[in-house]
């Protein structure tokens, strides 16, 4: 029999030594093509049928996750645009609202980090109501957690950089809560802001965090959320 | 009768163990019942590229129609009336409206609901001493948990309820108003 072209190409030395795992019409390769590749191998050859049940995970710890990839990619893109300084930011906001490109990045942006605190909450109240934080996976509960208030503040931290009254009356109203605290209420303030006021100092500080620190730290505990599941026994379902 | 069929694998003298049976399987696993289990690829493979297509579809769509807000430059001289935090945290903002000491809703609430949520995992397990069940009686509320699931969802509908209030409802000096007006 002749060869196609795209048997041709899979077959070709080139392509072997990429995908080593030719076409997977066998079980073996089908596990072969989750584990030898750096991207799937998150996953295990084989899950439990149920797992693949949406009424069982709603997809909302996976959406979350898509939202956070979306998010990076759109925000990297942002940050070729933007200014992180009281005198340029908002008018690069308006640069930006110009452009039909710059307008479908924004938006991307916002609306997704609007959806990821809906659906990280949700994946919450999800996880409680199946009571799937029972050992072996109550640290990973912790964990979870975790990265519910690391959303939160990194959506809190991007809401300051439009640099219009949205935005900075958003951070006044937010951090004069913080002023409640008792005894150290305007030290963890002038903390926050860097100043007295929301200013170029927040401005700062608020950029560095929600495009460096708390991407980081979010990352980090999303590494440790998914190895915790493979380790406590898999997505969903009894143990 | 069974060398014959199988030639390969003819017994060692030395060996104290042979080949006993030829099984057919798909899974290695040994010494356990058999798991109702399917193969990743393609079933969870395809799945995931469905969903992870839809929900950047829907974001497209979204994004298409609705534009990001951007209002006035941010001016400090001149308060917006409400001034309102993030959506997210409108509900603590619509607590503090009712209270004249901010401290509690604004401060003391916050950092115990989420205490509390990382205790969850802690406090709902078996009880081993008689203290321990005495605290699981007043926290839990025994094998099927009901005083934890009425708190929980006493904390997500009040969560949800104060801040679509305070999102939506709220206006001039945060007095109640309806948003479709």
């Amino acid at each position: 029999m002749k060869k196609g072209i795209l048997q041709r190409i899979s077959d070709s030395a080139v392509w072997r030594s990429i995908f080593r795992t030719g076409i997977p019409d066998t079980d073996l390769k089908r596990s072969m093509l989750i584990f030898n590749n750096f991207f799937l191998h998150i996953f295990p050859a084989k899950m439990k049928r149920h797992g693949l049940c949406f009424s069982f995970t709603f997809c909302l710890g996976g959406i979350s996750c898509l939202l956070f990839i979306i998010l990076t990619v759109t925000g990297i893109l942002l940050m070729f645009l933007y200014t992180p300084s009281i005198e340029r930011a908002y008018f690069d906001m308006q640069a930006l609202a110009l452009l039909f490109n710059g307008k479908i990045l924004r938006n991307l942006h916002r609306w997704s980090a609007h959806g990821m605190v809906a659906t990280v909450f949700f994946h919450m109240v999800r996880v409680f109501y199946t009571r799937s934080y029972r050992p072996p996976r109550e640290f990973n509960w912790v964990v979870g957690i975790g990265l519910l208030v690391l959303t939160l503040a990194l959506s809190y931290t991007g809401y300051l950089l439009p640099w219009d009254q949205l935005a900075y009356w958003g951070i006044t109203v937010g951090t004069t809560i913080m002023t409640y605290t008792p005894f150290l209420g305007s030290y963890i303030r002038f903390f926050m802001l860097g100043a007295d006021e929301v200013g170029h100092e927040a401005l700062l500080r608020f950029y560095v965090l929600h495009c460096v620190v708390l991407p980081f730290f979010t990352g980090l505990l999303m590494a440790i959320h998914f190895w915790r599941v493979r380790k406590d026994g898999g997505i969903s379902g009894p143990l | 009768m069974e060398e014959k069929k199988h030639p390969v694998f003819v017994k060692d003298p030395n060996k104290t163990y042979g080949l006993m049976e030829m099984v057919d399987g798909t899974s290695p696993m040994t010494e356990k019942r058999v798991e109702d289990t399917v193969e990743t690829f393609p079933h969870y493979i395809i799945l995931l590229t469905i969903c992870t297509l839809a929900v950047t579809f829907i974001l497209m769509i979204i994004s298409l129609l609705f534009d990001a807000p951007l209002e006035e430059l941010a001016n400090p001289l001149v308060t917006p009336n409400p001034g309102k935090a993030p959506w997210y945290f409108t509900g603590i903002q619509e607590l503090i409206h009712y209270t004249d000491k901010p401290v509690i809703p604004g401060i003391i609430i916050p950092i115990c609901i989420v205490l509390w949520l990382f205790l969850i995992p802690y406090i709902d397990k078996k009880p081993g001493t008689k203290i321990g069940s005495f605290l699981n009686r007043i926290f839990i509320g025994g094998e099927n948990r009901k005083v934890l699931l009425i708190l929980f969802t006493a904390f997500i509908i009040g969560a949800l309820i104060f801040t679509v209030i305070g999102a939506l409802f709220r206006g001039e000096n945060w007095n109640f108003v309806l948003p479709w007006k």
